[in-house]
Parts: C-alpha cells; structure tokens; sequence
C-alpha cells in the first residue's frame, strides 16, 4: 500500500477560553491522497475550518493544538520549526479563504500580490519581469480576462468571483500539493459558484493537486469531492466515498442533515428537520455527541468510547451497527 | 381572487456620488417592476445579489420610498397617504430579517421584543403579558424565555422570536427576507417548517426573499425571478422550477449544486457576471451572458408578458 | 455585568476605581478628615511636614493636608457638574446629526470640526478670559470644550446602530424618530459613551488645574489643587512639599479617571467578552 500525501492522526485542537476549554477538533484522522479531493462537512461549530487551520498551523489565539499527528510527505508538520512551516504554507499546501473581499490587501495592485506569492518561494531571486510573466500565465489560466491590461489593477477594480479566482491563482502560483479551500463560494452568487467550482476541476485535472474543500454546503461537496468527511461537534462522524455517503449514509446525523436541505429538483411536503440544536461545545454531551438528538439513541451512546463500522473504508461512529 | 399587494411600476434608484464635485450617479436598483401578491399565498423571490429583491421588500415594508411607481397594500398607496391611515396600514405589514443576531435589540426582554410592535401601532390590547405568551408558544417556545435577553438564544430560537414579533399584530402581509440564510441547514429546516405550518394556520400572506432555490421552493406558491433589477420570469413554482422558460431562470437552476453525485452538472455554466446597476446593458439586460442571444436582444427591452394562464416570461424567443 | 464582576476582570479598573473612591470619601467628609480649617493663617509659614502637619505648611501658614482634603471637593465638583453640562448638551447634539444625517449632520458636523480645532486648554483659557475669572465661568467654559468630544462620539455610534437591523425594524413598524431614538438608538450607543465621560472627566480634573493653576478659576482663599500648586511653585526650593502634594494628587486624579475609562473600554468590547 502506497503511503497517502497526507496522513492526520487523531488531531485534537483545543481553544482555552475563560468558561472553560473548547474541543474544537477532538480526535480527528483521515487520509488524503494524491490528486483526490476530499469534502469535510458539517454545521458552523462543527470544527471544519479549524481541522483545516490546523494542518497550516494557523489556529488562532487562544486556540492550541494539544495532540495528534500531521504526517505530509512523511514528516509530521506538529514537529516542524516555524521557519519550516513557513516553507510548507503557500508553497506545498495552500490555502482559499471564505471572503475573497478581504482577503487581497487593497493597496497593492494583483499583479504585485500575486508576484510576491511567487518570488517569497522562489530559489534565489528572479527578475521581476519573470515573475509578471508568471503572474500573467496564472492570471489567465484562472479565467481573468484581458490579463496583460488588468495585471496593475488594484483588488477593489475587479468583482468577487474575479477576486475569489485571482485567490485561486495566488494559492496555486507554486503548484501546491494540497489546496486547502475553505468554504470558497459561499460569498459568492449561485452562477459565479458554479465558475468557481468549474475552475477548481480544471485545475485539478490539470496540476493533479489534492483538493480539501471545506463546505456546508452538500450540494457542493457533491459537485466535487471524491470522499467526504461528515463532522459534529469536533469529531468526524462518518468517513465514505462520495456515493456511499450521499446513497448510503450509514450515520444517523448524515441521514438526517441530507433531508433537510431543500431541494430544487423535488416538491417535499415536510422536511425533515434535526430537532434541537448542536451542543454547547464547553459541555459537550458524552459518549455520541450526537445522541441528544438523535432518535435512535440508546443508553450505549452516552457512553464512551462508541462502535466504530468500518466496511472497506466506509466508516461511521455510531452504535447502531455494533453486532 | 383577493390581491393584498399590487406594485405598479415600481423603480427604486439610490443616489451615489463618486467624489465631491462629480456628478451623481443613480444605481437602479429595481427599474420597472409590476407584480401581485393575492390573500393567503406565498409569493418567493428569487434572485442573486444585487437584483434588487432586498430593496423590494423594503420598499413593501415601508422603509424605502420609490423614485416612481406605486405600492397598493389592501387597496391604499403606501407612500401617498398620512397620519393616522398611514399608521394603521403600517401595523398590517411586519417584515423579518436575514441576521437574527442583529434584528433584536440586545438590550431588551422578549417580551418587550414581541409586544413592541403592538405598542407602537397604539393598539389597545387588554393583556400585553398574555399576548407574549401567546406568541412565544406559537413559535414554539416558553413562557419562561419571556424574561430574558437576545444573546441567551441561539440564531434558530432568536428567528423564532423574530416571527413571534411579526405576528403580534394580525399582520395581512409579512416580508420574509432571507429568514433562514444566517442558520446552518438543520435549524433551517425547523425555521421553514415552523412558517409553513404558521402559514397554514393563520391563512397568512407573504413575500418571500431567497437566493435559494431549494427554500423557495419548499415555502412558496408562486415565484418571481429577478435580474439586475427586472422580474425575467414568473409562474407557479413547480412549473417554473421543472421547466424554466427564460435563459436566465435555466442557468440559475442549472448552477445550483444538488446533493447527488448522479446529477452532477453537465450543462456548461452561465458565463460573465451580472451587469453595472449604474449602467445596465440596453435591450434585455441578460444578453451579454446569453447563450440564446440575437442581435435584436441589444436593442428591444422585453416585457414582462403572459405566454399561458399563470406563466410570464421577459424574453424575445417566447 | 455586575461592578465587582469588572474589577475582578480587569486589575487597572479595580485599581483606578478604588483611587476614585478613596478621594470622593476625602471630599465627602472633609470636614472630619481635614484637622485643621484650610483657610485660617493659623500657623508658622512654610512649616516642613511633621507629625502635627503631615505635609507641612504653606506660605501664608494654612495647613497643607487640610487644604488638599478640602480641594478633592472643588475637583470633582467641577469635573462631575462640568461633564455634566458638556453630556447635556453633546448629546442631543450627536443623537440628531447621526440620526438625521443629510444637511443637519453636515451642519452639526462642520461646527463640531470647528470646535475640536482648537486644543481644548485654548478654548477653556478663551472662554474664561472672556467670561472673566470664576469657578462657575471655569465649568461653563469646561462644558462648552467638552460639548463637541461628546457630540462626535454619540454620533459616530448613532451612524453604526442606525443601520443594526433592529432599528430598521422598529421603522418598518412605522415608530417615528424620537421613539426609535430615545427607545433604541441611544441606549445602544451608550458603551463609547461611558468611556468617553470618564475620559472626560480625567481631562477636566487637568483642566480644571490648569485654570486654576492661572487664576482662572476658583478664587483664594478657596482650596484647590492648581492654585496650591501654582503657589507652590514660587517655593519650589524652600518649601517643596507645597507643590509636590497637589501634584501628585492631581496625577492620582487623572490616573483614576483614565484607569477607569481604559477598563471601561476593554470590559464592553463585545470582541473581548466573547472568550
């Protein structure tokens, strides 16, 4: 068995607040391979972006990883220096943001920030000129047009998803393994959405780069993803191929977080809707996180620790399918 | 059949001016909008941003006036009468926001929250306590949380209050605008069926705002389709949604990501982005991005006309 | 959040609000704290502190402490009465320019600018060489330098909570403006508010000094801080605990104030509650 790209072993991420300690990312592993792209969903508070923060190593204060392991390309990124984690972000693991509207910085024209993207990973120092004629390429590779005039543009000049594909080609300018996009679309509109959706395959097929795609969206995930990753409250609660997840939902929570998105292609009289709401993460509930809500739930799942079903990769953390 | 709301040729331009001394510029923000809301249905729409949807309901609600056009609500011109006429229509009308997190003042007790707006239509009601009780329940909450503060709900309970607030007065229309984007999917689901039921149950009238085509969907029975500050498409939702007519309807559907990996998007996606609202396209304002386009769409601006008993598309092909 | 809640939060407001009590008690009861009467020329001048004046005596024999006890009165008053009068008259002023915006705002907001130009010492001084020297033309002057520090806060916020959901739809209710004003605007605007007063009052304390350092304001033989400090000066050498006294109450003074506005500003902002 050839070893993945990268390889998370029971990360766990803590914030230390006053009221007391937040599990953010409690336990998480999953492997990603070359050229696949992964989806971790789950609600706000389900510990998405910060599993996604925390491979870069950027967990806010007062946030902390406190365990675990990041196995990429064979060494684990918690033991690095920062000096070498600087080498690793933005060269081979990049990252997109939400927000594309501040995330350029507005006094610096594109062609300069993308430049610089480039030129900080550079071996030796090449000529400026070299660099544009990058940034140019990548520019219009990621579908802006009219590049050659628009290079010494400035952020507020250009349109969101404009501004969300010049993002894309900051983060790709060093031919990244792993792109990390964490909710890329959700400021921007259904038509544009689906240009950047559109963008991130092409890339992929072109670079071969893994995608992890950070979502809420399902209807995203299954636009893209070749696996996905379901959270609740910190934990991953179910792990499958893109098919097995969306036509066989093992997990009680999937099943359920997939009926009640409103559907544009059927009429439904009810959804079907989660009672309750996710836990207080100070307190979480023990054992399943998820049995306060959960119909099935029995006396097992209050109890630590929970069956794990594991059929070829599929896998779920639930009690039910303990035989 | 009974019409609550008619809006007649409806413009609403903002005024912007660039720097000091330059000339203003108008953002036309809706430009020419006629359409109906008839008793007891729930009219959804849809749009992205910038299609002037939000400034629709505003202007419903009361709180942006037109630059032309009229709105009739139970037969008066909302922006031309006064006084005591103009106060007792504005009772009739409640609106419920996008962010719960910001549309309840942080500083009272909801049972200020849900009553206030009785108290400030003066209406005489003999028991203002009973009333809050008999909101919060009615949304699915207790009387106990009549005591506290906003920050101590969650945004799905805080949505709750918000449609308690709305119903305080026996409105005839509510304006719902985006109730549900600012929740996660789950809670989302309890807050649409929570208006559906409430919507049965009180036989009430509403304009719904979305982006979602799946929310309008779930909630509406007719739907208008917005483009850079026209209505492109309207029609019974179903119909509309399973066979969309106009160019624009059909790439919006098509762009939307559905939770199947079977039904992945073949068609190739609308290109381009929506237009300037300073200086909208000539013709039909969808054009450049069209891939049905003809040389006449640059220069005829098409109406907003019947092709059957319900349906009314703006598109020359039609 | 309950007062001793704060303080157990932040250590500089518990330190800057325990000052501020300490010297309120002083002029509160002065008349048991101070041992002798501050105005009576009872004593040997320039007498150096000892066990019978604890901080000596100044040129004219009045004992130092007991006139320093009896001058807490003559600062606070003036700084409470004077932040007063400014809030008095900033916040109306602030409420309806943020509020109305539009040509009102431009107007209001120009003589605001005009205003603040001027460092707020200059404008005291003017006003009082105008007005002619006194303690109650010292407050108005006070007042009158504040009003526009006031106003501008009030309005920078009433432009931000305006736009909050919650006041657009106590308009789509149809509530008019003096309702949405008074019932959410203004209560909601109040946390910059609070920290600019208590700022306020630090500044008014030195102003207040200031003026009455150059006669401007209470006239001998009243007690106050920066006439005795001023008297002080002249003895710099001889006698200086006449000046160091005041002085350092007059610092202790501004350091409560500014203490208290700078937990004040930490303890409301919401970014910081959070955690």
């Amino acid at each position: 068995m050839t070893h993945p790209l990268l390889d998370v072993r029971n990360l766990k991420t803590y914030f230390y607040l006053r009221r007391g300690v937040v599990k953010a990312v409690d336990g998480v592993s999953f492997r990603l391979n070359r050229g696949e792209a992964l989806g971790i969903v789950g609600e706000s508070g389900s510990g998405k972006t910060m599993t996604a923060l925390s491979i870069l190593r950027l967990v806010p204060y007062p946030g902390k990883i406190v365990g675990g392991e990041i196995i990429f390309k064979g060494r684990d990124l918690l033991k690095l220096t920062e000096k070498e984690m600087r080498h690793i972000r933005g060269k081979e693991i990049s990252l997109i943001f939400q927000d594309p509207q501040n995330s350029l910085n507005p006094v610096f024209t594109v062609g300069w920030q993308v430049g610089e993207a480039i030129e900080l990973h550079s071996e030796g120092k090449p000529l400026w000129d070299r660099i544009i004629e990058k940034v140019i390429n990548i520019l219009r590779g990621v579908g802006i047009p009219r590049v050659e005039d628009r290079v010494n543009d400035y952020p507020h000049e250009f349109s969101g998803g404009q501004k969300q594909r010049i993002m894309i080609g900051m983060s790709i300018s060093n031919n990244p393994d792993i792109i990390i996009a964490d909710e890329p679309t959700t400021a921007l509109d259904v038509t544009i959405q689906a240009q950047i959706i559109d963008l991130l395959k092409d890339l992929r097929s072109r670079y071969n780069s893994s995608i992890i795609l950070i979502a809420h969206n399902m209807g995203l995930v299954s636009e893209l993803c070749d696996n996905v990753a379901v959270m609740y409250a910190g934990r991953i609660v179910e792990y499958g191929s893109i098919e097995e997840i969306f036509n066989d939902p093992l997990h009680p929570y999937t099943r359920m977080l997939l009926r009640c998105i409103p559907r544009t292609d059927i009429d439904v009289d009810k959804l079907e809707s989660i009672p309750g709401e996710p836990p207080d993460p100070v307190n979480p509930p023990s054992g399943c996180r998820f049995h306060p809500r959960c119909p099935y739930a029995k006396e097992e799942c209050k109890r630590d620790p929970i069956y794990i079903e594991n059929i070829d990769g599929h896998m779920a953390v639930c009690e039910l399918y303990r035989r | 059949m009974d019409k609550v709301v008619r809006v007649d040729n409806l413009k609403v331009y903002y005024e912007r001016r660039k720097g000091f001394l330059s000339k203003p510029q108008y953002i036309k923000a809706v430009d020419g909008v006629t359409f109906d809301i008839y008793r007891g249905e729930v009219l959804g729409l849809v749009g992205e941003s910038g299609s002037g949807k939000t400034t629709i309901g505003k202007a419903l609600a009361g709180i942006v006036r037109p630059t032309s056009g009229r709105v009739i609500i139970l037969g008066k011109d909302l922006y031309s009468i006064r006084g005591q006429e103009a106060k007792k229509l504005r009772t009739k009308i409640q609106m419920i926001f996008q962010n719960p997190f910001s549309s309840l003042d942080p500083r009272m007790r909801i049972k200020d929250i849900v009553t206030e707006p009785l108290k400030i239509a003066g209406m005489k009601v003999a028991d203002l306590d009973s009333r809050a009780r008999e909101l919060i329940e009615m949304v699915g909450l207790s009387r106990e949380h009549l005591n506290r503060f906003p920050h101590q709900f969650s945004g799905g309970q805080r949505q709750r209050i918000a449609i308690a607030r709305a119903l305080s007065t026996n409105p005839e229309l509510i304006i719902a605008d985006e109730p549900t984007s600012a929740l996660d999917v789950s809670i989302q689901a309890q807050i649409l069926n929570l208006m559906k039921e409430l919507k049965d149950k009180l036989d009430l009238t509403m304009l719904f705002i979305s982006h979602d085509i799946g929310v309008i969907r779930y909630i509406s029975d007719r739907v208008l389709v917005m483009y850079a500050g026209k209505i492109v498409e309207s029609g019974e939702k179903t119909r509309l949604i399973d066979e969309p007519l106009h160019p624009y309807t059909k790439g919006l559907l098509d762009a939307v990501p559905v939770p199947d990996p079977s039904k992945r998007r073949v068609n190739p996606v609308v290109p381009g982005e929506p237009p300037d609202p300073v200086n909208p396209p000539s013709g039909c304002r969808f054009h450049p991005r069209c891939p049905y386009a003809k040389e006449e769409c640059k220069r005829i601006e098409p109406e907003l006309k019947s092709v059957d008993d319900d349906r009314k598309v703006a598109c020359i092909l039609y | 959040m309950k007062i001793w809640e704060m303080m157990i939060e932040s250590k500089l407001f518990a330190i800057g609000l325990l000052i501020l009590i300490a010297i309120t008690l002083m002029a509160i009861f002065a008349d048991y704290i101070a041992p002798y009467d501050p105005i009576a020329q009872d004593f040997k001048p320039k007498l150096p502190p000892s066990p019978k004046h604890w901080l000596g005596t100044d040129e004219l024999g009045r004992d130092v402490f007991s006139r320093l006890v009896y001058g807490s009165r003559i600062t606070l008053y003036v700084a409470f009465v004077s932040v007063s009068i400014a809030c008095l008259l900033g916040i109306p002023i602030g409420l309806i320019a943020g509020y109305y915006g539009g040509k009102v705002d431009k107007v209001l907001n120009f003589l605001i600018d005009l205003m603040l130009s001027f460092p707020a010492i200059i404008l005291t001084i003017l006003i009082t060489g105008m007005l002619g020297p006194s303690l109650t033309n010292a407050m108005i002057a006070i007042s009158i330098a504040f009003a526009p520090r006031i106003a501008r806060i009030v309005r920078g916020q009433v432009l931000s909570v305006k736009e909050e959901d919650y006041v657009v739809a106590v308009k789509a209710m149809g509530a008019g403006g003096f309702y949405t004003m008074t019932k959410h605007v203004f209560p909601n605007s109040m946390a910059p508010l609070l920290v600019q007063v208590t700022l306020s009052l630090g500044t008014a304390v030195l102003v207040e000094s200031a003026l009455a350092f150059l006669g401007l304001s209470a006239q001998p033989p009243t007690p106050s801080w920066g006439d005795m400090l001023n008297r002080g000066r002249r003895y710099i050498y001889s006698a200086p605990w006449m000046l160091t006294a005041p002085g350092i109450m007059i610092t202790l003074a501004v350091l409560a104030f500014n203490l208290i506005g700078d937990g004040l500003r930490d303890l409301l902002d919401p970014r910081l509650r959070r955690l």
